[in-house]
């Protein structure tokens, strides 16, 4: 039976797992869901895009400049 | 300047990157002087199409990569779990999955990614990591491997690979949120 209502720890691991494929129709739709209902893991989707990008310009700061 | 000396003052920003992703003095040392070898081997494939910067840690990052690799089929990844951060993850969470201390926003955190002080925070956080977690971490993030790649050369499965990234992922953010972001304000 599919379970229609993510928690928080099922969204966080989704939102990661989001930041390396895409995720399934389902999956998608239910983390889309819990986001728009819950601030926590709103907060925790920005931060870990902002980690995304942090680590990167640190690699580009560590590395090369243009 | 001659492109040995270039070369020579490019070494300690190639070190850095280098040790923060093989973790070792000595290989990275190692991988530096190779990288600046084959560029003065073969100094007519950098004809100034980018920096000389640029192009040094392009070779530089492949030949990090080489490195894992062989160090993933040598050690492998142990399938012993890390306790203590399973531990620090499972008490984000009660026992019905919703965050004991529901995570606030960080207030405009791009701002950050202009301060020295906090890219240095950063580092910190990553240093942190267990080394395992780091291994997949910085692949995946700094040298931008895929996950199918990652998880074949270290020999995990893409399952093993999501939970280890998600792990990284959310110390970080502890680590930046109580580093950083939830500190007095800067």
């Amino acid at each position: 039976m599919m379970k229609f209502r993510l928690r928080c720890r099922e969204a966080s691991e989704l939102l990661s797992r989001r930041q390396d494929a895409d995720l399934h129709t389902a999956d998608s739709a239910r983390l889309r869901l819990h986001l728009a209902m819950c601030a926590a893991c709103s907060n925790v989707a920005r931060q870990l895009e902002f980690i995304r990008r942090a680590v990167r310009q640190l690699s580009e700061d560590q590395g090369p400049k243009p | 300047m001659t492109l040995e000396a270039e070369l020579a003052a490019l070494r300690q920003p190639l070190l850095r990157f280098a040790s923060m992703q093989l973790r070792n003095a000595a290989l990275a040392e190692d991988v530096v002087s190779e990288t600046m070898l084959a560029i003065l081997e073969n100094p007519l494939r950098f004809q100034g199409r980018s920096t000389l910067r640029t192009y040094a840690t392009g070779v530089l990052k492949f030949k990090v990569i080489d490195v894992l690799r062989r160090q993933g089929r040598e050690v492998g990844i142990a399938a012993a779990e890390d306790q203590s951060l399973d531990d620090a993850i499972d008490a984000l969470f009660d026992a019905s999955g919703h965050y004991t201390e529901p995570p606030g926003a960080w207030q405009q955190p791009d701002a950050a990614l202009h301060q020295q002080q906090f890219m240095a925070a950063l580092q910190r956080c990553i240093e942190g990591l267990p080394p395992r977690l780091a291994r997949v971490f910085m692949a995946r993030e700094w040298l931008e491997q895929e996950v199918d790649e990652i998880c074949a050369e270290l020999g995990i499965t893409a399952n093993n690979c999501g939970v280890m990234l998600f792990r990284a992922r959310m110390q970080l953010r502890e680590c930046l949120n109580q580093g950083w972001f939830a500190g007095a304000p800067r």
